[in-house]
Order: structure tokens, then C-alpha cells, then sequence
């Protein structure tokens, strides 16, 4: 069963261990890859405001559910710490939210808000992108395939602000047209 | 005058208290990171590889 939401409704949800059922953190960042439209890591943090700002980090692969409350891990051997060469592991990061949304053809759509995700049982693919416009509005902006990002933009296919959403019902619909080529889904 | 001592400890320790609060947010505040490529090192060429294909050549 495949659910939609934003990544920001991931951040801050506990992360508990199956076999011991102990919370070994929450969810602090979300780490996507928009090139392969994978979401690849989460960052966690101690439960608490007293608590560690950073536990360690939390590959896709080992998550065993990501629940409507909680995400699933087999044990809290699944969370690396930071000691174990975090950075080298995961690379450059740029920061997604605020990031300007500019189309193939130069047109600047405004900036993201947050992404869109496709949650299955065990991972989590970006599907689109929640985008406020210059005028303040917001659309969902579907998105099938990866797009370019870097530290100036993000850029979108030039149909990208044809197809978007007001809400998360009608992006659904949206992401079916788009992943038809354009033509409407067979029922 | 003591009271005014104290007063003036008691809103200093209230600053110190709502600073550490505020920074302690900020330093949890999470978001969404694009990972833009996994740093790898396999098509760098050393200077010992170079001197190897020179030599090779």
C-alpha cells in the first residue's frame, strides 16, 4: 500500500526498534536524492529538548516500516554514528526547502516549500515538489524521473507548472498523468 | 537594593535560560537535504599513478 505526503511530516517522528521496542530517536533530516528520486538517509536526533541534536544517521535500507507514527528499524544497530564517517558516507548536502524551482525553459516558479513523497511499506520515493510561487500561492508540482539540483537552483521539465496540484487529492491525479505520458489514466 | 540585586540575577538567568532554549531549537530543527553526489576518491589520479602510466607508456 503506497500513501503521499510532504518530507516534513517525517521530521520529528519516533524511531523504534523491533526488537527490543526501545525509541532510539526521531527523525531530524530527511536526505533525498532527486537525481534518482530516492529518499536515501535520515539524519536522527535524541527525544527531548535536553537530548542529542544529532544521534547518527539511518540508511533507507534499514528501515523496516514507515509507519503513519512511527518508522521501524530491526535493532539500533541500524543507526550509524556520526564516528563512523558519516560525511564521507553521504556526500555534499544542500539544503532543498527555499531552494529556487526554475523550469527548462528559464522561468523561475518560485521556491521550494517542501517534497513530496511516495511512502511503500519499507521506503520512501519523491514524487513532486510543493513549490510557493511569487505570488504566494502554493502548488504541488508533480514529478516523474529526477530532476537537476545544485546550490543555485532546482530545475523542472517546462510542464511542470501545467500539471501541478492545489492539493495532495489532486496531485495524486497529476502524478498519474504524468507518469501516463500526459493522457489520462485507464481506470 | 538587595531586592534589585536579585531581580537583575533573576532576569539574567531568565536570558541565559530562554538563549539556551533557542539554541538548543535551532540546533534540533530538522529539514529536507538533497545529497547532491557520494564523495568518492576512484577517479582521482595520484601522482604515484601517474608516474605508473608514464612509465608504463
Amino acid at each position: 500500500m503506497t500513501s503521499i505526503g510532504r518530507a516534513a511530516e517525517l521530521i520529528g517522528r519516533p524511531v523504534i526498534t523491533l526488537d527490543g521496542a526501545v525509541a532510539v530517536g526521531e527523525i531530524k533530516d530527511v536526505l533525498v536524492d532527486p537525481q534518482r528520486s530516492l529518499v536515501v538517509a535520515f539524519t536522527l536526533r535524541g527525544r527531548g529538548l535536553v537530548a542529542a541534536p544529532l544521534v547518527g544517521i539511518l540508511t533507507s535500507e534499514s528501515i523496516r516500516a514507515i509507519g503513519r507514527d512511527a518508522v521501524m528499524i530491526s535493532s539500533s544497530e541500524a543507526v550509524l554514528a556520526q564516528r563512523e564517517g558519516l560525511e564521507a558516507m553521504v556526500g555534499e548536502q544542500q539544503e532543498v526547502i527555499g531552494k529556487e524551482v526554475i523550469n527548462h525553459g528559464g522561468a523561475s516558479l518560485g521556491t521550494v516549500s517542501d517534497v513530496l513523497l511516495e511512502l511503500n511499506d519499507r521506503s520512501a520515493t519523491v514524487v513532486g515538489y510543493e513549490v510557493e510561487g511569487h505570488d504566494g500561492l502554493r502548488a504541488l508540482i508533480p514529478v516523474d524521473g529526477g530532476v537537476s539540483i545544485s546550490g543555485d537552483a532546482l530545475v523542472v521539465p517546462d510542464d511542470a507548472e501545467a500539471q501541478a496540484a492545489n492539493g495532495l487529492a489532486g496531485f495524486r491525479e497529476a502524478l498519474m498523468r504524468v507518469r501516463h505520458g500526459g493522457r489520462e489514466p485507464e481506470a | 537594593m538587595e531586592l534589585l540585586l536579585l531581580l537583575g540575577a533573576l532576569a539574567l538567568l531568565g536570558l541565559v535560560i530562554l538563549g539556551f532554549v533557542g539554541m538548543r531549537q535551532h540546533q534540533r530543527a530538522g529539514t529536507v537535504r538533497a545529497v547532491l553526489a557520494p564523495r568518492t576518491d576512484s577517479t582521482r589520479r595520484t601522482g604515484s599513478d601517474e608516474g605508473a602510466s608514464g612509465a608504463a607508456g
